[in-house]
């Protein structure tokens, strides 16, 4: 025994669907590109500053074809580079210690800061992307 | 900007972990086993927890705000080796997790630790276990 349904032309549904998933597949690129560089915004806001040159380096990156982002900071960015206010040599990848922390010190974590704050923005950007 | 309402946890954690029972392994930590953010000697023995400042809230969080929070502590454990800086972190996760502290104003419903990571410090004398503490809250 078997239950089955006719259908005689799918062809315009198939079309339908597939200009609908082209439409969310945008809005959703567009909202990673707006939300990525929200969120390197909001972390150059919190970042901490002596000389700004840690905060000049925030960098954004998109990854997926634009469709993730990561924002933070590169080792290269630092390690054995001048910083332009003092004109030290960088020694150490010291964002690392700012969000960690030191025995003495225990860090400010701008970045899951920043992340947290644009969570809400986040969620409710995509949930829009992905209405039909 | 959001500022954050002081709920006062960090005290009610500074008593349970001194009046901890079962106290930490022996040579774990030190006499005063915590310190805050910005109170620690230096000439502070190592084996000891680093309690953070609270991290802003999603959202944002207006001070005199009444109502819930929700807010994620850090919390660092720092001693001579990786190994013992773990064991400090089980230690401290068995003792908090779940734990609902008795705080002056507020209810507490929850109470969970997640691993953040770790890190050593600058010289390479000290490691640390860093700890998520998130705390939920209702004003009363």
């Amino acid at each position: 025994m078997r239950i089955t349904m006719f259908v005689r032309n799918t062809d315009g549904l198939k079309a339908k669907l597939r200009a609908r998933t082209a439409r969310q597949k945008q809005r959703v690129l567009e909202a990673s590109q707006d939300l990525g560089d929200e969120e390197h915004a909001e972390v150059v806001r919190l970042a901490n500053r002596d000389t700004g040159y840690m905060a000049s380096q925030t960098k954004l990156r998109f990854t997926r074809g634009g469709y993730n982002y990561l924002v933070g900071y590169f080792a290269e960015d630092f390690i054995g580079q001048t910083n332009p206010v003092t004109g030290q040599t960088i020694l150490r990848f010291y964002p690392v210690d700012v969000i960690y922390g030191t025995r003495f010190y225990a860090g400010n974590d701008f970045l899951t800061a920043a992340h947290r704050l644009m969570a809400a923005r986040t969620r409710s950007r995509y949930v829009a992307a992905l209405k039909v | 900007m959001a500022q954050l309402v002081t709920v006062p946890v960090w005290d009610a954690l500074v008593a349970l972990v001194i009046a901890a029972a079962p106290p930490a392994p022996s040579g774990l930590l030190n006499a005063d086993r915590i310190y805050r953010d910005g109170e620690v000697p230096e000439t502070a023995a190592l084996g000891y927890i680093l309690i953070g400042s609270a991290i802003q809230p999603r959202g944002g969080f207006y001070n005199g705000q009444r109502g819930r929070t929700d807010q994620l502590y850090r919390l660092h454990c720092w001693s001579t080796t990786p190994t013992n800086a773990e064991r400090i972190a089980a230690w401290l996760t068995a003792l908090l997790d779940g734990q609902l502290l008795t705080l002056a104003g507020h209810t507490m419903w929850t109470s969970r630790i997640t691993s953040f990571g770790h890190q050593a410090d600058t010289d390479r004398t000290a490691y640390q276990v860093v700890l998520n503490w998130d705390v939920s809250t209702l004003e009363v």
